[in-house]
């Protein structure tokens, strides 16, 4: 007991804190991940009611020879190139607009840009299936009400990966477009107007100068909303796990890597195989990871 | 000039239009959650509810146990936020002010922590969870999410902008350690707590993978769970889907309403930290 109350309260205060809470951290998030790799090499079937046995790297094997993992890879790759194409492009934009406008115009349209992070995955999934609908839903109404042909939208298996991908561009671009904003926005005023002093009165000018400062910011806009797109399991599990299509959409059209990590662990039981999924994907977006990381880093340095 | 004004303009016009149109989604969600399902299903829509109906609330709360999906929602929102705002300050005071072993290595991993997505963790997590016997109950949906990496990170990255000299002085004041978390860093950290209890009970309010994966009955299935399932019902039940829609947003949008001009300033400041 004496050798407790010779500690330093700090240290006792710094253990009777740090030490319970990283432990509840290392439980839950740090020792899954070892858990991931372990799994992976098992041929791991819940509901067998037997122990799992080591099969090395066959998991990994099958996972190769899966036409199934070729499909999602490729649904997970074109959803990414097309949400973060229109994320990031669309997100500069704007955020270039409002760096123009009135303060007061600003705060209004940012909580406008906001608000539909404000919704939850499945409502707003739910939502857009409501608009999507061919024959009533609001955006086959607006084509027809110009004149414009109407699409089957999540019905259709050449428009359904997008149509969601719609969905979730529409909840997360003000998120992307704040941090423009707030990277723009933080440039010195002075850079610009000695652009404008040595003579660069117009937009382009402008550009010159703000694109190189803006640059980390921009690289942390495409490296996250890249991991965003590639994870993305709520909204296709949402919109196309209907009574009327299958999770993975008509003709598998919105399989992505994640539903095919939950269909094989949570709806075939083969938990060694869906962990080497996991891991599969881990090694695919760990170049993203890293490069986030890096790019996390350096928004605020001029 | 001239030209560079006419510019301005246009470009405000067109970033007020594109704001209206984001927020165009609400509204026609409002007026349709309130119309009948034969006025939903019409080929040419009205835009206001020609015969304005509850009839879409009452079903959902009839015909499925909606008033029990909210109450577990509550229960797991609330509780993991509160949670996280205690365990990310202290941690985050940690990281912040304190030296020891390993401390660049375990803020790194937080770091990685915080990036990894989810996804990939689902499927270990759940056979800890099933050796804990936790599957199935609201401790479960609860207990992995108390620690939040995002949430260190954030209150470590505003406590390094504080003075230690501040915390010193408190010390030799008399203040006890526990005091010093309570009656100081406490106050200080407040916009990032408030940001941060946003972020999380959002988040835990709409998360649908985890409690997709752990939660098999009723009792202790959420909000998100019960939207999904309207759909995989029957075929085409719009107005219970657009009914269940308005309930789970609108409490969402009414905080929003409350905390807008706390959120904008938050976001410019925390974006520019991060």
């Amino acid at each position: 007991m004496k050798l407790i109350k010779r500690i330093n309260p700090k240290t006792k205060f710094f253990l009777s804190a740090f030490l319970p809470l990283m432990a509840l951290l290392f439980i839950f998030r740090i020792f899954p991940i070892i858990k991931l790799f372990i799994l992976s090499t098992e041929n791991f079937y819940l509901k067998a009611m037997k122990l799992p046995s080591w099969i090395g790297f066959n998991n990994y094997l099958e996972i190769f020879r899966d036409e199934l993992f070729f499909v999602s890879l490729k649904n997970s790759v074109v959803y990414a190139g097309f949400y973060v194409s229109i994320v990031f492009i669309g997100s500069f934009l704007i955020g270039l607009g409002l760096v123009k406008v009135g303060d007061k115009l600003r705060n209004n349209l940012i909580l406008c840009y906001i608000s539909p992070l404000m919704t939850t995955i499945a409502a707003a999934g739910v939502l857009f299936v409501y608009f999507f609908q061919p024959q009533f839903g609001l955006f086959n109404l607006i084509l027809s009400g110009l004149h414009l042909p109407t699409l089957k939208w999540l019905h259709d298996p050449k428009t359904a990966l997008f149509s969601v991908a719609i969905m979730d561009i529409w909840r997360n671009i003000g998120f992307f477009t704040v941090l423009l904003l707030a990277g723009m926005l933080h440039i010195p005023q002075v850079f610009l107007e000695a652009a404008e002093v040595d003579g660069a009165g117009s937009w382009r000018k402008y550009w010159h100068v703000m694109i190189p400062l803006l640059k980390p910011t921009l690289l942390l806009v495409v490296v996250m909303s890249t991991i965003n797109a590639m994870k993305v399991f709520e909204p296709i599990y949402v919109m196309t796990n209907t009574a009327w299509s299958e999770t993975g959409g008509p003709i598998n059209s919105t399989y992505v890597l994640s539903v095919y990590i939950y269909n094989s662990a949570f709806r075939f039981s083969r938990f060694g195989f869906g962990s080497a999924i996991s891991v599969v994907f881990l090694m695919i977006s760990g170049v993203f990871i890293y490069l986030q990381m890096r790019f996390m880093r350096t928004t605020w340095e001029y | 000039m001239r030209k560079d004004k006419l510019g301005n303009w246009m470009m405000t016009i067109v970033i007020t239009i594109l704001g209206l149109i984001m927020i165009v989604p609400f509204i026609w969600m409002f007026l349709s959650a309130f119309k009948p399902p034969e006025e939903i299903m019409r080929v040419i829509p009205t835009f206001f509810p020609e015969q304005p109906t509850l009839k879409a609330f009452r079903e959902i709360f009839a015909l499925y146990s909606f008033s029990l999906y909210l109450r577990n929602s509550m229960i797991v929102s609330v509780t993991v936020s509160c949670a996280v705002l205690f365990t990310s300050s202290l941690l985050g005071y940690c990281f912040a002010k304190f030296q020891f072993f390993g401390k660049n290595v375990l803020f790194l991993l937080i770091v990685i922590m915080m990036i990894v997505p989810f996804e990939i963790m689902v499927v270990p997590l759940f056979t800890v969870m099933v050796s804990f016997g936790m599957v199935n109950t609201l401790a479960s949906l609860i207990i992995p999410f108390v620690v939040e990496p995002f949430g260190i990170f954030l209150c470590a990255q505003f406590l390094k902008g504080i003075p230690s000299d501040l915390i010193d002085a408190a010390r030799i004041d008399g203040l006890s350690e526990w005091g010093i978390y309570l009656k100081l860093i406490v106050p200080l950290i407040k916009p990032a707590l408030s940001v941060l209890f946003l972020f999380v009970f959002l988040f835990q309010w709409g998360f649908v993978l985890w409690p997709l994966v752990v939660a098999s009955s009723d009792k202790v299935k959420t909000v998100a769970l019960g939207i999904v399932e309207l759909q995989t019902q029957r075929g085409f039940v719009y107005h219970q889907t657009l009914a269940a829609a308005v309930l789970t947003i609108t409490p969402m949008l009414i905080v929003f309403f409350f905390v807008r001009r706390g959120i904008v300033r938050g976001l410019v400041l925390t974006g520019m930290k991060i």
